[in-house]
């Protein structure tokens, strides 16, 4: 507690944290807060628009779309984080030991990473889920490909440049472990600018996963999610924008909260690059 | 300066990414759960027996072991042949060349809206840092940085083809139907090069040459537009070089959503239909154009900016 | 600031080069004021192939005016000459069809024995539904093609109504895919697989002079874009357009929106090697609320139905004994089968493994709606589905499903015969669910050589019966075909078989 008050968190941040975990908390319990059956098809109530019994409307299958819309959070939220847990693990282990041991095996890691980042944006992304064949799992393998080179070429760089502090000298000669010094000394001193790009990351990967679901190479159906179901409504955006406008527009809510939100800890964490 | 020397220094590096990149490439088909021979067979509308699928399959050479049938498509590709379609028996190649001046198409307009856009707007918005101008283009940053493409590319098709009428629907091919998936595509870059743009130009205005010309009296236009601008210009290239990587991809959610036959279209096409060649070769076109593009963008910083000796 | 200013030129340069370079199309249209132009738009609008031969691909040949038939269909699906002037049966295998005198190709040559049998040759070695033509033997007689198959078959005149049949000058055309030529009363001039065809009038059409000057088929990606061109002004004629999209061109003064009945089925097959447990695809049936589907979720646009042909058909199924909709049966199915739901999820079990079943289908009309309804329905029963979606039915498998649904045409060319013996015969060419029965194969040869009608009703009706008693096939029901219509077009036909729409009368006011 002593060291948050050291770093004399802003009061908006602390907000937009509450905001976040209201969100993960709503989204963990959606499965009791949606007011109607997210799955259960209503064929005599199809494409009716928001009223006081469905607040967003219905749509092509008489489902409620504000349940829908809840219950896709879980989705969209959800493996946004388990993909940056796995991306900045992977990333993270291939950056530290690549930059701390150097030599060949970095060549070796830094050598893998270039064939991934030769892959621009979500081209890599739609050929996995493409040839994997959709599923959410599959979308997420995709994705986490196209991700894990950002951790580590920025794990890589920091440790590269801590390498060499008197600190981490002293814990050499004081005969701690490679193992020992990369966890306890490096990776803290390295965690700040890995922590910001995650939380700024989480957005982009709720988009990603919504723009594969999108494609139709993400959920399937029936499983409510953004993507998906701003998808669908696309066939009905003249006769009923609703279907694709409301999920949309939630989307974009969450997406800003979580944008603000690591832009802020950037100011905290990372102030060299948030001066820009 | 020893350009030359660098660039066949870098065009060497590119054979073991190339080779990487084959490789992944080659081995997500491999490891697809659809059986080629029985796509191919079955692309003349007619299920296929145990038997024919087999012997396709032998034709295929797909009951070689896994490193030679690589190799042997590493072959081909290296004489540029992609391979064809599974289902129309058409080069790859010819396939992706149909599909590309479209993509080009798009790309060259939506960067050119980008960057006539983006940057004198970020550089006025360095320039008047705190005024009015200045804070409302930052909300639009901000919110535009939020918006994922596909809700922009729903947004502006409700509202410039349904609401007003301003777009035909059936003139996809034309000069009409490129303007809504380029603005869409325009409208995400713009946002990250507004703010990119507008940082740099801070960054450059607080240094001390500026500070030593504003003293000897130079007017603060002369400094931004002989000074500055070209300053900011390997920000601007770094921005456009990875931009043009992805744009050739044909950004495919904006090519669905508009309906646009570029690349993007083709391979998601050829995803439904699991014709994996196309997908393949558009992968492998991917990665070295934007592999190329990068390249381009590393020897014109050396231009801009004669510092940057090592490329 | 030099170097500045030529990169950004030669920027521009670059782009204005490029841009232009790609800009070639466009502006053509404009040509005459006086072309008449007809622009038909729909989902499906356009296939990758115009040959007609290949596969179903002679429905979209046929279509377009661009090939004709020696035989077609009236609107009671009898047969009726067209390119023939009549045949005559020599004998139970011989049929002898005299042709019409002065039909030309478009490319001027004249239609003679020869180039039919060529034609017709060719579409035997290529498409599977053609066996009958495959087998025969063909002769010239005069004018008159001279056809004797194999054995005994009743319906060759039927199969030669079938697009597939339709005659192509083959020695001729050089570009079978983009550019068949027939004899109908439009040429193609452009040709875009899948995205678009253009199709430009016959100026020596045989059978007179043709109104329309151009005839424009455009694939649009959903129902409601179709809607929207509709009210653009963009269309004369809609295609396929689903209930939604029809109502909300209610309001449109200038169209008039036309409902066919058809012959058109979702229908339904089970996987019966990987779905051996009959009660479970009993149950499927009984789960499954087609009216529901039918007239509430789609609006009237399927007619629910329990038998493969319409019901003002001679082969109606009026008398067959179906399992309709019954939601405690189809529980009770399941449980005394062994599935019960053990652990509360809604999903039953058999030996600690949840029912989960695999329904594959493909973009075609309400398909995804229908299996969406589908999937809702079976959850009720404890049946958790599993939906995959492919964009064209030829994209799954051979059995990747333990369901399929398939839009079809039941009878595509009046008779019963070639839909049941693809789906249901063991060597069928659309036997995708592996059915076999041997009393089916054996009702199946007799119908084919069967002549005498009450006969062969009863045969079919037999057939279907044993089908739905085995529980492998099931019809959610027909599509009634919606199709927008400008009301400055005439002349344009809809047919409940939907192979028939341009022809030499179609034009606009």
């Amino acid at each position: 507690m002593d060291r948050l008050k050291k770093l004399n968190i802003p009061k908006s941040l602390w907000i937009l944290g509450t905001i976040i975990i209201i969100l993960i908390i709503l989204s963990l319990l959606s499965d009791f807060l949606v007011p109607y059956d997210p799955y259960e098809t209503c064929p005599e109530h199809v494409l009716q628009p928001p009223s006081s019994h469905h607040l967003l409307g219905t749509d092509a299958h008489g489902r409620d779309i504000l349940s829908r819309i809840i219950v896709g959070s879980k989705t969209s939220i959800f493996s946004a984080f388990a993909l940056i847990a796995l991306a900045a693990g992977i990333g993270t282990t291939v950056g530290l030991l690549g930059g701390y041991f150097g030599g060949k095996v970095d060549t070796v890691l830094m050598r893998v990473t270039d064939v991934f980042l030769a892959f621009p944006d979500m081209v890599l992304a739609i050929a996995v889920a493409g040839i994997l064949g959709g599923g959410l799992v599959n979308a997420m393998i995709a994705i986490l490909a196209t991700t894990w080179t950002q951790y580590a070429r920025l794990a890589r760089s920091s440790t590269i440049a801590i390498k060499e502090e008197t600190f981490i000298q002293a814990a050499k000669l004081s005969g701690c472990s490679n193992m020992r010094i990369m966890l306890r000394h490096i990776l803290p001193n390295i965690g700040g600018p890995l922590i910001v790009t995650a939380t700024l990351h989480v957005s982009g990967m709720m988009m990603g996963i919504a723009g594969l679901s999108f494609l139709g190479l993400g959920v399937k159906v029936p499983q409510a999610e953004w993507g998906s179901m701003i998808s669908e409504g696309k066939k009905f955006l003249q006769t009923s924008p609703w279907v694709a406008l409301a999920p949309s527009i939630v989307m974009v809510l969450v997406i800003m909260v979580f944008n603000l939100f690591g832009d802020k800890l950037r100011d905290i964490l990372d102030p060299k690059s948030a001066e820009k | 300066m020893n350009m030359k020397k660098n660039i066949i220094k870098r065009l060497v590096q590119f054979i073991p990414v190339l080779i990487g990149i084959t490789f992944l490439t080659f081995s997500l088909m491999y490891i697809s759960p659809s059986n080629p021979a029985s796509v191919k067979a079955s692309a003349g509308g007619i299920t296929p027996s145990k038997e024919v699928v087999e012997e396709i399959k032998e034709e295929m050479g797909l009951n070689r072991p896994f490193l030679v049938q690589y190799v042997s498509w590493l072959g081909n590709l290296a004489k540029g042949d992609m391979g064809s379609s599974y289902i129309t028996d058409e080069p790859v190649i010819d396939k992706l060349m149909v599909a590309l001046p479209y993509t080009l198409k798009m790309a060259f307009l939506s960067m050119a809206i980008t960057l006539i856009f983006s940057v004198p707007l970020g550089v006025y918005m360095a320039a008047h840092k705190g005024g009015i101008v200045d804070f409302l283009l930052r909300i639009f940053a901000f919110i535009g940085n939020a918006l994922p493409n596909f809700i922009i590319g729903i947004f502006l098709l409700y509202l410039c083809s349904y609401k007003l009428g301003l777009i035909p629907v059936l003139s996809t091919g034309g000069w009409i139907g490129v303007i809504l998936p380029s603005l869409t595509l325009a409208l995400v870059m713009s946002t990250r090069y507004i703010r990119q743009i507008r940082a740099a130009t801070l960054d450059e205005l607080s240094k001390d040459y500026v500070i030593g010309l504003r003293a000897r009296g130079i007017s603060e236009h002369n400094i931004l537009f002989k000074n500055v601008l070209k300053n900011i210009m390997v920000t601007v290239i770094t921005l456009t070089g990875i931009s043009i990587g992805s744009l050739l991809g044909g950004t495919v959610v904006v090519e669905m959503i508009f309906n646009w036959p570029g690349l993007g279209h083709l391979v998601m096409e050829a995803i439904g239909k699991r014709d994996y060649p196309i997908v393949q070769g558009f992968v492998v076109w991917l990665s070295v154009a934007f592999m190329l593009v990068n390249l381009l963008t590393d020897i014109s910083y050396t231009w801009f900016n004669p510092k940057i000796k090592e490329i | 600031m030099k170097k500045i200013t030529s990169v950004l030129l030669v920027l521009v340069l670059a782009m204005a080069v490029v841009l232009t370079g790609c800009g070639d199309k466009g502006g053509d249209d404009a040509k005459s004021d006086k072309a008449q132009v007809i622009k038909v738009g729909g989902t499906s609008a356009v296939i990758a192939s115009m040959d007609p031969a290949v596969d179903w691909n002679g429905w979209y040949t046929v279509r377009v005016g661009v090939a004709e038939n020696l035989f077609k269909l009236d609107e009671n699906l009898e047969p009726t000459p067209w390119l023939a002037e009549g045949y005559e049966m020599v004998d139970d295998t011989t049929y002898k069809i005299t042709l019409k005198e002065g039909v030309t190709f478009s490319n001027g040559e004249a239609m003679t024995p020869e180039k039919v049998i060529a034609s017709l040759k060719r579409v035997g070695e290529m498409n599977v539904r053609a066996v009958a033509l495959k087998d025969a033997e063909y002769s010239v007689d005069g004018n008159a093609v001279v056809i004797k198959t194999a054995e005994p078959y009743t319906i060759l005149i039927n199969d030669l109504c079938d697009p597939f049949a339709a005659i192509i000058d083959v020695d001729n055309t050089k570009d079978l895919v983009g550019n068949p030529i027939g004899t109908g009363p439009f040429v193609m001039s452009e040709f875009e697989p899948s995205v678009k065809a253009v199709m430009v009038k016959n100026e020596k059409y045989w059978g007179g002079e043709v109104k329309a000057d151009k005839v424009e088929y455009n694939n649009i990606a959903d129902f409601d874009t179709v809607a929207l061109a509709v009210r653009n002004g963009e269309l004369d004629i809609a295609l396929d357009m689903s209930p939604e999209a029809a109502d909300s061109i209610a309001d449109v003064k200038e169209f008039d929106v036309t409902r066919t009945v058809q012959p058109r089925t979702y229908q339904m097959y089970f996987n019966m090697n990987t779905m051996k447990d009959k009660a479970v695809r009993q149950a499927i049936m009984y789960g499954i609320d087609k009216k529901t589907i039918g007239d509430v979720q789609l609006k009237g646009s399927v007619t629910p139905a329990n038998s493969a042909f319409l019901e003002n058909s001679a082969y109606s199924g009026k008398d067959l004994k179906s399992n309709d909709y019954d939601e405690v049966k189809a529980k009770e199915l399941l449980k005394s089968a062994g599935y019960e739901d053990k652990n509360g999820d809604g999903i039953v079990e058999k030996d600690g493994k949840a029912l989960k079943i695999k329904l594959s289908l493909y973009k075609r009309l309400a398909m995804e709606s229908i299996a969406t309804e589908m999937q809702a329905q079976l959850k009720k029963i404890g049946i958790d589905v599993e939906v995959a979606t492919f964009e064209k039915a030829t994209f799954f498998e051979p059995g990747d499903f333990d369901i399929g649904l398939y839009s079809i045409v039941t009878t595509p060319t009046g008779d019963p015969l070639p839909f049941l013996r693809g789906c249901m015969s063991e060597k069928g060419e659309a036997n995708y669910g592996k059915y076999h029965n041997a009393e089916v194969e054996k009702a199946l040869k007799e119908l084919a050589v069967t002549f005498d009608k009450d006969t062969r009703v009863k045969l079919v009706n037999k057939i279907q019966q044993i089908a739905i008693d085995d529980a492998a096939f099931d019809y959610i029901g027909f599509n009634n075909m919606c199709t927008g219509i400008s009301k400055d077009v005439i002349g344009y036909t809809t047919t409940p078989n939907d192979y028939y729409q341009v022809n030499k009368d179609l034009s606009k006011h």
